[in-house]
């Protein structure tokens, strides 16, 4: 399998000032997560909210430059030399759950899309791009008559679908999702996945897939990562996921998502959800999911535990795994 | 079964300069002692203007056109601002989406759940502080002692919202509404709750409204579900019922949608929403119903019972001769 995009070693902590003379603390956001993503396919990244899964998406769309560790795309660190990683910071391109924040309310589609066709072929004539956006909103599944309207006159599901037809103007090799249908209701987000799985096919693009509803998670990715406070706890490929978690956090998660699918998740009473997330600033010691792990024993508060291969391509971070 | 709550022909509208949004247009359900029943539909469909009016909460421009609210037998649209107090809070209960703009920043969360105490029964709120602790037990916050003199910000959102739910349950309605109780919440700590709601009706025998878009969610938790159309009621049916054999073509579409099978398309419903400004004619389904035929632009379906369930849909009843 081709290797499009590496992370390394990644970390990113934002400061938070705790109580009195300036005791300063941290938000582990995302704490030295190495991943890799393959040509083609879609990888799902799943967790509690405030796991860290959109900071590493912004850090990997190149939107956030991370304390430490690298991002690698096909060879080259995109936060390294400047001038270099313009060249190829284009070619990773992020949506995000909520259209009305990253389309200008001042701008018609045509100079919002005509900013993204520009930046990748500059000095394009008025009509040329005209030409190119009308391509675009075909792609996405859009009538031409949208192209002088601007966000407010859209539908959510028509925005988001700007919102896709921009990232995808930049002619990306990586789409990161950042979930994009959450905010859409349920008979539209379906139309939207179904967009996105064909511009995958057809642009060949490379997805990380970042969501809550883990039966997008069953219908469309091909490995899942499992986040828990900053830490991938789990990753491998889904059906093995879905069928043989290893790690308790993705048994809770499994257990408690309402699926009414063929997807026939794993269910064990035992992981019934229980506990609430502790504290992102002052996590456990230990294995980071103590708190709320219903077999937690003794060996498990001495570290968190690293990611350890249990079969082909699925790693799990729990020692009893 | 004993009646809670009945709901008939009500219409809510919301008269705004651009037009008269038909949020709520000819609803008429029930609900029985005990139950849950849960409402479903999209953005937009009048689920959050129908729970309001139930609680007497509906402000302007919100105007209620026609119908009632029955709520053990008495007409909650009738009644003064004085008399709708007595009852809210005490044998209505409400609980909302978004926990922190419920909850005074400024006072713990015990004074504030003891303060639905002394609204109803009067003294001191200290002297409830002993039944906040019982019922934050009962809400299965850890460490309840320790947990009345906390600030809302001390709190997570889950915790933040089984203090709410504390408060609904405080006084033991007959009748709790949770309008989207969970979407803020993340899957696990939403089945924690959802459970937790369960538990509740059954030790307390409240009845629920259980509000939400995710249908996936209620078919597990709901006895019966009331699916919401653009304003509409489309159908109302035990839960497995409509699990297993939908009746309006809209249910069928949303369950469709739903059907995750590894690596197919998702079975999705072209278009988007009406607006409840102008609706289609007829019908609010029909431009994209895949069933459609010509008396459902032409014609307001009515609500058709079929077998124990109600279902408005031209095809399961309704003069298809079209004569007006
Ligand atoms: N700009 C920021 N400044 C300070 N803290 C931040 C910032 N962005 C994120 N955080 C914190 O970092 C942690 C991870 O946040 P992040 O948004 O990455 O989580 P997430 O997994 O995407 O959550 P969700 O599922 O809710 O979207 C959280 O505790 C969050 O509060
Ligand atoms: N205060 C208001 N003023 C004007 N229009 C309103 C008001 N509240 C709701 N509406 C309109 O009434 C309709 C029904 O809204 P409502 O909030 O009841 O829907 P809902 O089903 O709860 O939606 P959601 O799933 O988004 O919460 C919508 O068209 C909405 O725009
Ligand atoms: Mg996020
Ligand atoms: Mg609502």
């Amino acid at each position: 399998m081709e290797e499009v995009l590496k992370v390394e070693n990644v970390r990113k902590y934002f400061p938070v000032s705790v109580g009195f003379l300036g005791s300063k603390k941290y938000v582990r956001a995302v704490d030295d997560v190495d991943l890799s993503l393959y040509k083609g396919e879609v990888l799902a990244l799943v967790g509690e909210s405030g796991s860290g899964k959109s900071t590493l998406g912004r850090i990997i769309a190149g939107l956030m430059r991370p304390d430490r560790g690298r991002v690698i795309y096909r060879g080259y660190d995109i936060y390294s030399r400047e001038e270099l990683s313009r060249d190829v910071r284009h070619k990773i391109q992020a949506v995000f759950q909520n259209p009305d924040s990253s389309l200008n309310p001042r701008l018609q589609i045509f100079d919002i899309l005509g900013e993204a066709v520009l930046s990748i072929k500059p000095g394009l004539s008025k009509k040329e791009i005209l030409e190119e956006e009308l391509r675009l909103l075909r792609l996405v599944g859009l009538s031409p008559d949208h192209v002088f309207k601007y966000p407010h006159e859209l539908s959510g599901g028509e925005k988001q679908r700007i919102a896709i037809a921009r990232a995808v103007a930049m002619q990306p090799e990586i789409l990161v999702a950042d979930e994009v249908v959450s905010a859409l209701d349920v008979s539209v987000r379906a139309q939207i996945m179904n967009l996105l799985m064909e511009l995958k096919e057809k642009l060949g693009l490379s997805m990380i897939f970042i969501t809550h509803d883990m039966g997008l998670v069953w219908s469309i990715s091909d490995r899942v990562a499992v986040m828990y406070l900053g830490k991938i706890v789990e990753i491998g490929p889904t059906e093995r996921i879905f069928k043989n978690p290893g790690h308790p956090y993705t048994k809770m998660l499994l257990y408690s998502s309402p699926i009414i699918a063929s997807a026939s998740a794993y269910k064990d009473p035992l992981f019934k959800a229980r506990g609430e997330p502790p504290s992102p600033i002052d996590p456990p010691s230990g294995c980071r999911f103590i708190t709320r792990c219903p077999i937690a024993s003794t060996e498990c508060s001495r570290e968190h535990p690293p990611l350890r291969e249990i079969a082909n391509d699925h790693r799990v971070s729990c020692i009893k795994a | 079964m004993e009646k809670v709550l009945e709901v008939k022909n009500l219409r809510i509208y919301y008269e705004l300069p651009q037009g008269i949004v038909r949020a709520v247009d000819g609803v008429d359900f029930e609900v029985y002692k005990g139950e849950i029943l849960g409402i479903a539909g999209e953005s937009g469909s009048g689920k959050s203007t129908l729970a309001l009016a139930v609680a007497g909460l509906l402000r302007p421009p919100a105007k209620v056109v026609s119908g009632e609210v029955l709520f053990m037998g008495t007409n909650l649209l009738s009644l003064t601002e004085e008399e709708l107090r007595r009852i809210r809070g005490k044998r209505i209960s409400m609980i909302f989406q978004d926990p922190s703009t419920y909850l005074n920043p400024v006072y713990t969360s015990g004074f504030q759940v003891a303060e639905v105490y002394e609204a109803h029964r009067g003294g001191s709120w200290r002297r409830y502080v002993g039944d906040v602790v019982k019922l934050f037990r009962m809400v299965k916050i850890a460490d309840p002692e320790r947990r009345v003199n906390a600030y809302p910000h001390q709190m997570s959102g889950g915790m933040k919202q089984r203090v709410l739910i504390s408060m609904a349950i405080a006084e033991k309605p007959e009748l709790i509404i949770a309008d989207e109780p969970t979407s803020a919440l993340d899957v696990t700590i939403q089945a924690e709750i959802v459970e937790l709601l369960n538990e509740i009706r059954k030790e307390t025998g409240s009845a629920i409204i259980f509000i939400t878009h995710d249908l996936a969610l209620l078919l597990e938790i709901a006895d019966r579900i009331m699916i919401m159309y653009a304003g509409k009621i489309a159908e109302i049916g035990r839960a497995e019922e409509i699990a297993k054999d939908p009746l309006h073509p809209y249910t069928k579409a949303l369950l469709s949608s739903l059907q995750y099978e590894r690596k197919k398309r998702l079975q999705a419903i072209p278009g988007s929403i009406p607006s409840l400004i102008s609706p289609p004619p007829g019908c609010r389904f029909h431009p994209r119903c895949p069933l459609a035929f010509d008396i459902c632009s032409k014609k307001d379906p009515q609500l058709y019972r079929v077998g124990g369930r109600v279902v408005s849909c031209f095809l399961y009843g309704g003069d298809h001769g079209g004569s007006a």
